[in-house]
């Protein structure tokens, strides 16, 4: 692991410990005795997370044609693992919604387009052969948490020089980054996976997104993210700072197994779900 | 009667055959007459193709003017300019991104 990244990584005070219902719920999903009741009641303890939950679970990005009313009905229908990565993600929304980046960064770009990359890698997974859609939702929205790190040390590195000099060039940011820094975006995540022991799909899928055949474990996975990062980009949804389409891998695309003419109807669930997601993300 | 692709269909037509998805929950029986309700429950469910009863649907038109689309794919060529749009996959998403843009959203 990059020393520099984990340094930085233990810089920020806000990103210590994810909330203690994550621990909870993680302990829970590993015990194959636990009921769904126990873990919907662990996480109704986190009043914030069990409200991002049932947002979720009734948004578009499920279109359940009943109202979902509480988060031990939501467990049984999604499952354990899934309502884990639901709770993982609706931790982070939550821990960033918070954030101080703001002046720094256009946050709501920035989000629109992990959410955009977080919509594009659950409706990929849904066709591919080896899939969890909820995992892939949540690697989707955590992708670019690296580059959201940097921008809370502007004053100590060149990252606005960075992406200015990149825009006026016309390069790739990501693929700037280690000459400029030292080290990735990617670096950073992997830093934070690590310190909050993260499942190592989530893991390899965000920190590998732009090679994801140099991911060790988890290709498919890797592969899903890229491709989604890659079509958030392509349909202008959000911002993630870097201005141009990622070099996409046909190698990767071929490691999804899912049929090129499957893409008209993803990109199309992408366009009609975003604009449910968005509401629910910018809510309050 | 034939498979057609859902951007295709259009409410009134009637199912000739199921609806299940890919992790096979049937969604509609057959003989079911398609609603604007149902379309969205298609593209929730990442539904891409029905068997739709009698003949089958037209393209849609798009609803941008030719200035409009020239200057979209202009774009485009600029923000695709690390890629190689020979590549299969690369050259769908482009295509994908002129039919979906989402500039400013």
């Amino acid at each position: 692991m990059n020393s520099a990244a984990r340094q930085l990584v233990d810089q920020v005070k806000k990103l210590g410990t994810l909330p203690t219902v994550y621990a909870k719920v993680n302990e829970l999903v590993n015990d194959p005795n636990c009921p769904a009741s126990k873990l919907g009641a662990a996480i109704s303890n986190d009043q914030v997370i069990t409200s991002m939950i049932l947002r979720l679970v009734n948004s578009a990005l499920y279109g359940f044609p009943n109202y979902i009313d509480t988060v031990t009905k939501a467990v049984t229908i999604i499952g354990f693992k899934q309502t884990r990565d639901l709770v993982l993600a609706s931790s982070v929304i939550d821990m960033f919604k918070k954030g101080q980046a703001q002046d720094h960064i256009d946050m709501e770009g920035f989000w629109k387009h992990s959410i955009a990359a977080a919509i594009s890698a659950k409706a990929l997974a849904a066709h591919m052969a080896k899939s969890d859609q909820e995992a892939m939702f949540t690697a989707g929205l955590l992708h670019d948490i690296g580059r959201l790190i940097l921008f809370e040390f502007t004053e100590k590195l060149p990252i606005k020089a960075l992406i200015a000099k990149c825009q006026e060039k016309e390069l790739l940011v990501y693929k700037s980054e280690r000459k400029v820094l030292g080290f990735t975006h990617m670096d950073v995540a992997e830093a934070l996976f690590v310190k909050w022991n993260l499942p190592p799909v989530l893991k390899e899928a965000a920190v590998f997104h732009h090679s994801p055949m140099m991911a060790p474990r988890f290709k498919e996975e890797a592969s899903c993210i890229h491709i989604a990062d890659a079509m958030a980009h392509a349909m202008q949804l959000g911002n993630s700072t870097d201005a141009f389409v990622p070099m996409v891998s046909q190698q990767a695309w071929e490691v999804l197994g899912v049929p090129l003419d499957k893409m008209g109807a993803i990109a199309k669930q992408v366009k009609v779900q975003y604009p449910d997601l968005i509401k629910i993300f910018f809510q309050d | 009667m034939g498979l057609i692709s859902v951007d295709q269909v259009k409410p009134g037509m009637v199912l000739a055959e199921k609806v299940v998805t890919s992790k096979r929950m049937m969604l509609l029986p057959e003989g079911v007459t398609i609603t604007e309700a149902h379309l969205m429950t298609f593209t929730t469910w990442g539904i891409t193709e029905v068997n739709i009863e009698g003949e089958s649907g037209v393209d849609e038109v798009g609803d941008m003017t030719e200035e409009e689309r020239a200057a979209l794919e202009a774009e485009l060529n600029l923000i695709f300019k690390h890629n190689d749009l020979a590549q299969p996959i690369a050259r769908k998403l482009f295509e994908l991104a002129t039919l979906y843009p989402g500039k400013n959203s």
